[in-house]
């Protein structure tokens, strides 16, 4: 298809040479975006807003009481089986081999190529009730998880099962989307997907009423680490 | 979509129908106020508004530079890009990577782009199933209906017929239909067994980022995730002035877009795509598509830079216009008779396809300025409204009597007394059709006017009779 891109670049080029663009001040780069300080407590601030949005968010003071937490989530919606980041990547040590102490089978992200054989994986993996990720940064204005997919952590955790558990460290918590990608100019690079999820799947197409879970997870607890 | 019914007939009919003007009315009082209670938390709400303006304006007059840069970035990250001129060069592109990786089924998230090139009629007559997974779209898809809003598709229709349809379509049970959230429930089911067997995802694309080659679709269900996470294949076809130069630049775009559109700080799912899934030798990324192709399309949007309307390429598919227009939250978007309805889809729909069949477009406003208002990138749309006005006038399309009629008023402003003798002919006429000071029937053309509205009938002396007076 290089005809459709000669063609269509020489059509821009050749029309943006014709002028004629609409009024504006300028048409430089307008330079670095303007950022808002959010004052006070990051975490709770982050807390308020996740809230606000039906995440419930747990503080837990220390490695072994969000161990607790997730462990007492995963038993209260009866898990055998959890579909979770390798555990260097959870952002709590212990968490991973604690889960599989309690018996509950962790599952990794891995997805085969071959058409076949992914649709089988994709099979076994749908029925896993939760889904346990970290996060690289928690944005205290919107409330909303920053998530990078690279190796070890998986895209289909926070997204395949109807609930997801993330967990944080109260220092990940920065203010706000435009500090997140000024203090990660790598967010792009450093995996194929970048995500900001603020709070749990929700449409409101159906006569504007709010429904969660149409596909994503309803439920999202996310376990900040103080 | 067009059809061989006229403009005015398709208002008159959505005029008629009192339960779609309730569900307008639900639906666009709901996001507007959502849209307010969204930007009433957003401090220097202005300044991010402009920026946003300079970044669009910037972006859209380099934007052949930009679509270099952003395909050797995709490109650099192991995907690819394709280039269509027209709709036609579009679909195909898409089929023929379905031949290419061999898909047979296809999901899809959504995208208008999708609906103006009519995707899913080619997909379907090459042999590929595609499966619609927004809520909305697959209400849309099942009912083989239109969608009448660019961000909530089915804005025009009750629960009642949405259960309908999933009770005679999909067989649904009672159980099934008893509130909103179970028929959402029921939909997740259905379509979660799309989603683990498609070959394909088709998604649109919000914006392309030029320096990193990432794609940006934002979703609340989460459809646009497993659409780009699920399936081997990825495709995303995205208009080609959907590009924003840098990450930062895309920051201060989804700050605006999730508040103008459902009053959200962001949306659920804001989902930076950079490449398919990075692999060397079976290690590396556990999922995610295996190939990722985005498809560039113009189909008329080069030939709209340099010109009046190049502005609306300034456009983020928010949907904030079309639920602030009174005409729209009146007519609702099927009696536009376009892809895109409401005060964009009048610019937009004869700026891409010409004025022709779609010069009633541009006069379905009145000029208010509530678009532009709301409008996050502050684009001047009852401008380009009246420029198109404008043009159909010149270029002939006005109907003859209108015509007629302004010839007839120059040969009388011309004439003093012939002007006088029209005067007294008019207010005698006035008499005898008016009551208590209002006309509400005048025959012929001018009927258009009185059918909707009464005509204050004129006044017993002229402004000229009464200077006249003073001034003896």
């Amino acid at each position: 298809m290089t005809d459709g891109r000669f063609n269509v670049l020489a059509s821009i080029d050749r029309q943006i040479r014709l002028g004629g663009l609409p009024p504006a001040a300028s048409l430089e780069h307008p330079g670095p975006p303007p950022v808002s300080d959010v004052v006070g407590d990051l975490a709770a601030r982050f807390e308020a807003e996740a809230t606000a949005l039906a995440v419930t968010v747990h503080r837990a003071r220390g490695d072994a009481a969000a161990i607790d937490t997730v462990i007492a989530l995963l038993r209260q919606r009866s898990a055998t089986r959890v579909l979770a980041w390798d555990a260097d990547w959870l952002n709590c040590p212990g968490l991973a081999d604690a889960i599989a102490g309690a018996g509950i089978a962790l599952e990794s992200c891995w997805m085969p190529s071959d058409p076949e054989a992914r649709r089988a994986r994709l099979a076994e993996l749908d029925p896993v009730p939760v889904g346990l990720t970290g996060a690289v940064a928690g944005l205290a204005d919107t409330g909303s998880l920053a998530v990078i997919s690279a190796p070890g952590r998986g895209r289909m955790a926070s997204l395949l099962p109807p609930a997801h558990i993330a967990v944080l460290r109260a220092a990940q918590i920065v203010p706000s989307l435009p500090h997140f990608l000024a203090s990660h100019p790598d967010a792009a690079d450093a995996g194929s997907n970048l995500v900001f999820i603020t709070g749990p799947s929700r449409t409101g197409d159906i006569e504007m009423t709010l429904s969660r879970g149409v596909h994503g997870p309803g439920v999202v607890h996310v376990v900040v680490i103080e | 979509v067009s059809s061989p019914v006229t403009f005015y007939e398709r208002v008159d009919k959505a005029l008629k129908d009192r339960a779609l003007g309730a569900a307008m009315s639900r639906a666009t009082t709901t996001l507007m106020a959502g849209r307010r209670r969204g930007f009433d938390g957003l401090a220097h709400a202005d300044e991010i508004r402009d920026h946003a303006r300079a970044i669009r304006a910037h972006t859209v007059a380099r934007l052949g530079d930009y679509l270099r840069q952003f395909e050797a970035a995709v490109t650099a990250r192991g995907g690819h890009v394709h280039w269509a001129e027209t709709a036609e060069q579009a679909v195909e592109i898409v089929a023929g990577i379905a031949r290419q990786h061999g898909c047979r089924t296809a999901v899809k998230s959504k995208s208008m782009v999708s609906e103006e090139i009519e995707l899913n009629d080619a997909l379907e007559k090459a042999g590929v199933d595609v499966l619609e997974t927004d809520l909305g779209e697959f209400i849309v898809q099942i009912d083989r209906d239109h969608p009448s809003h660019i961000v909530a598709p089915i804005i025009h229709k009750s629960k009642e017929q949405v259960a309908e349809s999933f009770r005679t379509k999909l067989g649904a049970t009672p159980d099934d239909l008893k509130d909103v959230p179970s028929m959402t429930a029921f939909a997740r089911r259905a379509l979660r067994a799309g989603f683990l067997k498609a070959d394909m995802g088709i998604s649109g694309g919000n914006f392309g980022v030029a320096e990193t080659g990432s794609l940006c679709i934002v979703t609340n269900e989460g459809n646009g995730r497993l659409t780009t996470t699920l399936p081997r294949v990825h495709v995303a076809l995205m208009g080609i002035e959907r590009l924003v130069p840098t990450l930062a630049d895309l920051g201060v775009m989804l700050q605006i877009l999730g508040r103008s559109a459902m009053g959200q700080k962001l949306t659920v799912y804001t989902n930076i795509i950079s490449g398919p899934r990075r692999q060397h030798d079976g290690s590396g990324e556990s999922d995610g598509p295996d190939h990722f192709h985005v498809v560039l399309v113009d189909n008329g949007r080069s030939r709209l830079l340099g010109g009046e309307l190049a502005e609306i390429l300034y456009c983020i598919r928010c949907g904030a216009c079309l639920n602030a227009c009174p005409v729209y939250q009146q007519v609702g978007g099927h009696a536009y008779g376009s892809v895109y309805p409401g005060p964009i889809g009048a610019v937009l729909t004869p700026g891409l396809r010409g004025l022709g069949e779609w010069s009633d477009l541009p006069q379905a406003s009145s000029l208010c300025g509530a678009c532009r208002e709301v409008c996050p990138v502050r684009i001047d749309i009852p401008r380009m409204l009246l420029s198109l006005r404008d043009r159909s006038t010149e270029e002939g399309e006005t109907p003859s009597w209108v015509t007629a009629g302004l010839w007839f008023l120059r040969y009388l402003a011309e004439r003093p007394r012939a002007f006088r003798l029209a005067q007294r002919a008019a207010r005698v006429a006035s008499r005898a059709a008016s009551r208590d000071g209002w006309i509400s029937f005048v025959p012929g053309h001018l009927s258009r006017w009185t059918d909707r509205r009464d005509f204050p009938a004129l006044a017993p002396r002229s402004f000229m009779e009464r200077w006249e007076a003073r001034t003896r």
